[in-house]
């Protein structure tokens, strides 16, 4: 059976020692329980900054507040010189309350109309999804007798020239429709203060994000022949994450499940799921349809890497090309930002057998508490045994299970070793969840606890905690 | 035969090259490259395209077929040339080509090239991100328009290695011990071992993978092989894994001490035969003979070089160039904020040099400015000065950086030289005039 150990910040390391205070945290406000650190989120930021400034561009930092819910990170935000993109109503108001300025707002995604006319009251910069969506701005901005900030957000780059396949994009400007929408724009000009471009690709390929880059250049030239000047360019996130603390194990594991597909290896995956991977006529097909846990290119590695492609069109860094035509990079992480910002608990319920005699562990959570859009998390939770002088000090492999009523709620479906059979009120802990895995598919199914975020801080050298609705950093 | 009346026929018959005894370094031992790379488009893999291709040109002419295969290098530079000296398209589809030459090459040869989008963020679980998938979707939607040479299953494959690889190599070389080949596909070790085995019964063939991370141009790793339809284990007496390091450091033995230009995966063959060698008892190899397949040319792999090995393509330092700064010396660069830059540019003759791309210097400058990119001056400052002495002297860039640089390397050489702090970017935050050339934009 393959480990995948977890990768875990120090600070995160530190708070585990203290298995009394996680035993109590979980008593106190039930399983599971979403533990938030939100310090480390401007450690985060800083980083993004730096390489920004190293590189040689100007740029600011919109964190994808969808990543997470939690209070605690904007507040921290709202401190610093970071910015928000918001995707929804109540996020915006979200971020309003927790002191960030419109002004330092983005709105971008799908935008219901009473969204976008609380973004425009409150003076956000918008993310212009569609000619129609423009038109709908210039509109409520003459009735309010604003001038509105916009940044067009395109899509379907790449027309001519090499060929990349690309998937259908429901979001954006298509490229040719790029006339119409400069149409829009100069009609509404004395109600718009045009901001520059953005987009974001669904893609973490450099080249293509490059090329995407040089189209915009090519986009922000036509503009200025029709007298916009663009200030701003979005690239949009999509800035990777490491989860593992040791590429080797995710290698490992990689050949193990290719292994188990062909059925050279006998398989420890729940219903024997080989997440996109298939055997035809003995030859391996398909692809391994998932994050990739393990990743060396991560968060600002991975926008130096973006700055310092040279770009064959221009002959030039792409971080020179963006500074030298006066333009200012925005970025939208949202995973990246919350790297290790947070940990998920939760309490053993029972230990039971399957029907083929597997070991099951039943956790007081369901598989959507973790799960992004019911994603493999490919990462070993932490075993914390609170009972002394357990029955079985031998190891074990099983599964984790939910605690939904439904065969479908296995919380893992990777089969993982633990160092003893857990006991009833162990913890469960799954490591660096902060970023899309701890309320984006959160239900309250059968009504089981939706976890609650507790933020942990330190004073001093103590950990204390606080609900994450009442958490202000301190200055 | 040197006069060929068609492409094809220059195709095999490739000589064999003895590497020196001092390179692999085992006493009494004979070690032979297979000049693969002699084929007329490069490599070993010339053989297995016309070889898929031979019997059904004709056909393929005359319904006017696209031939379409699932490559990102050799393969579909051998097809594409033999689609276009019979007059028919090929087209490849793949994932990423990870080598941007062997793309352009190919676009060069008029290949349509076709690339799978890069994986997603949160990856769809329903979308296939499989170019064999895509392309049987593509058949099956047009039936009839495209001819799929499946090097990966095509029997003809290993066959052709069988028929001409392995007949060449005893013609050259007698009774052979010893075959190391990179597995790709699996086809040319398999055909060549299946007929040199039968001449030597103490016969041994090495498949040489690559290690498991990085990639080692057209050769698979251990995961890698579960991928291949005519690969088969028992045909290999051992696999060797080699690493990308210790392919490109045998790649440059080749190249810089036996003068032959051979790649990354000509390296990964040596350093298994190597390896592999090495741990036998050196009396048993007295007097033995084996080859190794030097399958393609260094040349294709220059951006793969570099990303590797970026300090075999550093540029000499100049003394005489900026690199020759100090932190301190930078720092010190004399700059004027934009407000005073203005006022001396109204003031005094001062000439205005501003060092950014022509693209961003056409679309804004500073009135009265003159563009010279930052790397054309560096350039210049190699050979000498391009200015008057005596002349006041303002640089300009994007933000303020780069400009310091040449400003403290022309004060060094006694010239009055300045930056406007914070580059054009600031200038324009402070709302003072720029303007366009309206011809270039």
């Amino acid at each position: 059976m393959i480990i995948l150990q977890p990768k875990i910040s120090e600070e995160i390391q530190e708070f585990l020692q203290e298995k009394k205070m996680v035993r109590s945290l979980v008593q106190a406000f039930g399983s599971p329980l979403n533990l938030v650190f939100p310090h480390q989120i401007s450690e985060n930021l800083k980083k993004f900054q730096a390489t920004m400034a190293h590189e040689g561009v100007r740029g600011k930092v919109y964190f994808a507040h969808k990543t997470s819910q939690s209070q605690a990170f904007i507040r921290t935000l709202a401190i610093s010189d970071a910015c928000i993109d918001v995707a929804s109503e109540r996020e915006l108001k979200n971020a309003l309350s927790c002191g960030m300025e419109g002004k330092r707002i983005e709105a971008t995604g799908p935008k219901s109309p009473e969204f976008l006319l609380l973004a425009v009251m409150h003076g956000v910069l918008i993310s212009v999804d569609s000619v129609f969506e423009l038109q709908q701005v210039v509109e409520l901005a003459q009735k309010l007798g604003k001038k509105v900030a916009v940044l067009l957000r395109m899509s379907g780059f790449d027309k001519s020239g090499e060929e990349i396949l690309k998937k259908e994009s429901r979001f954006g400007i298509a490229v040719q429709e790029f006339e119409r929408a400069i149409e829009v724009l100069s009609d509404g000009k004395s109600f718009l203060d045009f901001q520059g471009l953005a987009f974001h690709l669904d893609s973490i390929e450099v080249k293509e994000k490059v090329r995407a880059i040089e189209q915009c250049l090519e986009l922000i030239q036509r503009l200025r022949t029709a007298g916009f000047e663009s200030r701003f360019l979005n690239i949009g996130g999509g800035f990777k994450v490491n989860y593992l603390e040791k590429q080797e194990q995710w290698i490992e594991f990689m050949s193990q499940l290719k292994e188990m597909t062909m059925g050279q290896r006998e398989n420890s995956i729940w219903h024997n799921q080989t997440f996109g991977l298939r055997s035809e006529k003995g030859v391996l097909r398909g692809s391994f349809n998932s994050y990739q846990f393990f990743e060396t290119q991560v968060a600002e590695k991975y926008l130096a890497e973006i700055l310092n492609f040279h770009s064959e069109k221009y002959g030039q860094r792409i971080a020179d090309l963006i500074a030298e035509n006066l333009l200012e990079l925005i970025i939208e992480p949202g995973r990246a930002m919350a790297d290790q910002c947070g940990i998920t608990v939760a309490k053993v319920n029972f230990i039971k057998k399957s029907s083929k005699g597997n070991l099951l562990v039943g956790v007081g959570m369901k598989r959507s508490d973790l799960s992004f859009l019911d994603q493999e998390f490919f990462v070993d939770p932490i075993h914390i045994s609170l009972v002394e002088n357990s029955a079985s000090n031998h190891s074990a492999e099983v599964f984790i299970v939910g605690n939904l009523c439904l065969e479908t709620d296995v919380i893992l479906k990777r089969k993982i070793v633990v160092k003893q059979i857990p006991a009833l009120g162990d913890l469960f802990v799954f490591v660096n969840t902060a970023g899309y895995s701890m309320d984006f598919n959160s239900t309250a199914s059968i009504q089981q606890n939706i976890a609650p975020k507790i933020v942990i801080h330190k004073l001093g050298e103590e950990f204390c905690f606080v609900l994450d609705e009442n958490y202000y950093p301190t200055l | 035969m040197m006069h060929a009346e068609h492409i094809t026929d220059l195709i095999g018959q490739t000589p064999v090259l003895k590497i020196k005894e001092n390179i692999h370094g085992i006493p009494g031992f004979e070690l032979y490259a297979k000049l693969e790379l002699f084929n007329p488009f490069g490599s070993l893999k010339d053989r297995i395209s016309w070889s898929m291709l031979e019997d059904e040109i004709q056909e393929i002419v005359q319904k006017g077929q696209v031939i379409v295969e699932s490559s990102s290098g050799n393969t579909a530079k051998a097809l594409a040339a033999l689609a276009g000296s019979y007059g028919v398209k090929f087209k490849t589809v793949s994932n990423r080509i990870k080598v941007p030459e062997v793309k352009q090459i190919l676009q060069l040869m008029g290949a349509e090239v076709e690339e799978l989008p890069g994986l997603s963020e949160c990856p769809d679980p329903n979308d296939p991100n499989d170019p064999l998938a895509y392309i049987e979707t593509m058949m099956r939607q047009d039936e009839g328009k495209y001819f799929h040479t499946s090097q990966y299953t095509n029997p003809k494959n290993p066959q052709v290695h069988f028929e001409t690889t392995g007949p060449e190599i005893e013609k050259d070389l007698g009774q052979v011990d010893f075959l190391f080949g990179g597995v790709g596909t699996s086809g040319s070790t398999l055909g060549t071992a299946n007929y040199l085995r039968q001449k030597n019964q103490n016969f041994r063939s090495i498949g040489i993978i690559a290690e498991k991370g990085d990639f080692i141009p057209g050769i698979r790793n251990q995961d890698e092989l579960l991928e291949l339809g005519i690969f088969q284990r028992s045909s290999y007496e051992e696999l060797i894994t080699v690493d990308v390091k210790t392919a490109i450091e045998y790649s440059l033995e080749l190249i810089r001490k036996m003068g032959l230009l051979a790649g990354p995966t000509s390296g990964a063959a040596l350093a298994g035969a190597i390896a592999y060698l090495k741990q036998l008892p050196a009396e048993s190899l007295q007097g033995k003979k084996g080859v190794f397949i030097a399958c393609d040319r260094a040349e294709w792999y220059l951006s793969y070089y570099k990303k590797r090995r970026p300090e075999l393509f550093e540029k000499k330092t100049h003394t005489a160039g900026l690199s020759i700064l100090t932190e301190l010396e930078i720092l010190a660069a004399e700059t004027l904020t934009p407000q005073e830059s203005k006022n001396l540019l109204e003031k005094e003759k001062v000439l205005l040099v501003d060092i950014r791309g022509n693209l961003g210097f056409s679309a804004n400058h500073i009135a009265g400015s003159i563009n010279i990119p930052d790397f054309q001056l560096e350039e210049m400052l190699q050979v000498g000065i391009p200015f008057s002495a005596g002349q006041k002297i303002l640089l300009v860039c994007s933000v303020g950086e780069q400009s310091k640089k040449f400003v403290a390397f022309l004060g060094k050489k006694g010239f009055d030289a300045k930056t406007i702090e914070g580059g054009i970017l600031a200038w324009r935050d402070e709302g003072l005039p720029l303007q366009r050339n309206l011809s270039l934009s």
